[in-house]
């Protein structure tokens, strides 16, 4: 990845151009061809450097439900509260971490009833608790990350 | 009603084809207005419109931390009194490397009501910030939840 990538990165991630010729806009902005940019941007993808591109929605705004989830699961029940949970499609990430709590997943849903009778069939099946941890309060959500940090500051 | 904006079919059939990955083309938009019968500019004027009015957050790509070089995550749950939970989220959310910030309901077994998200280049890095923050704030009860593995990551399908 040169620094021309690493540019390229940080304008198609927080602002694809929404244009009839999206890599026209990203090369000009850089300086290179039109062909170039959709050849990097191939490569990056190729590489794995980029998962997706595309739309990102506000759940919420959207009138949808979202939590956060932790469980305390015995280490011999991990593969099968794993593998119970990741089965429906509202988990969209999960985690093992290093706590006494050790699962923690996010579950979004077309509403809270449907999201908390999920959780419910989940812990009844499992025979496991799951805490839901909603938000109250958002003080920060950021999802880009700069690509040029340490070149330009 | 399944959302907060009634969406017609055709709209329905864009968003389903944006929540995922467009093409790799020079006129991706182009190519979906094909796909779903429907001119560019209907594409494009929605999404805009979209985005404009914060239904949809970012449009653009989505990297792998780890080969980005943003190979360490790291959250923390911080316990922090009701009074200052204002105060507190807004010195976590002024720092460029926390790049969540929420407060959340409590459990008697589970008492931390302000998350971080943490995402940092080093191990050390991250336990900087943390150090920092705790020491910045005055908060000394708190979590660490470092992830040990990765189970599932997908973007969400709300259409």
């Amino acid at each position: 990845m040169d620094s021309i990538d690493k540019k390229i990165l940080d304008i198609i991630q927080t602002d694809f151009p929404l244009d009839s010729r999206p890599y026209q806009i990203i090369a000009q902005k850089v300086g290179i061809s039109e062909e170039e940019a959709l050849n990097r941007v191939k490569k990056l993808k190729e590489m794995g450097v980029i998962r997706r591109i595309g739309a990102n929605f506000q759940s919420r705004k959207l009138g949808w439900f979202s939590t956060l989830c932790a469980a305390s699961v015995p280490e011999e029940k991990i593969t099968e509260f794993v593998q119970e949970v990741n089965k429906y499609p509202g988990v969209t990430h999960n985690y093992l971490r290093k706590n006494k709590f050790n699962i923690w997943f996010t579950y979004i849903g077309p509403s809270r009833e449907e999201v908390e009778k999920d959780l419910k069939a989940i812990s009844e099946s499992t025979g496991i608790e799951v805490l839901s941890l909603p938000a109250t309060k958002m003080f920060k959500i950021k999802v880009d990350f700069p690509m040029q940090r340490g070149e330009d500051e | 009603m399944r959302y907060s904006l009634d969406f017609s079919n055709e709209e329905l059939a864009i968003l389903k084809e944006v929540q995922g990955d467009i093409p790799l083309s020079p006129t991706p938009f182009q190519e979906i207005a094909r796909k779903v019968g429907v001119k560019e500019e209907v594409v494009l004027n929605l999404l805009k419109k979209l985005k404009e009015k914060g239904y949809i957050r970012r449009f653009g790509a989505t990297l792998r931390h780890q080969q980005a070089g943003y190979d360490q995550n790291a959250m923390v749950a911080w316990k922090v009194p009701g009074e200052r939970v204002e105060e507190v989220g807004k010195i976590f959310a002024s720092r460029k490397e926390i790049t969540h910030c929420y407060e959340r309901i409590t459990y008697p077994s589970w008492p931390y009501n302000l998350y971080t998200m943490i995402h940092a280049t080093s191990e050390e890095e991250c336990k900087q910030v943390i150090a920092e923050l705790s020491k910045l704030t005055g908060i000394k009860d708190f979590e660490v939840l470092e992830s040990i593995k990765e189970l599932k990551k997908i973007s969400m399908e709300y259409f």
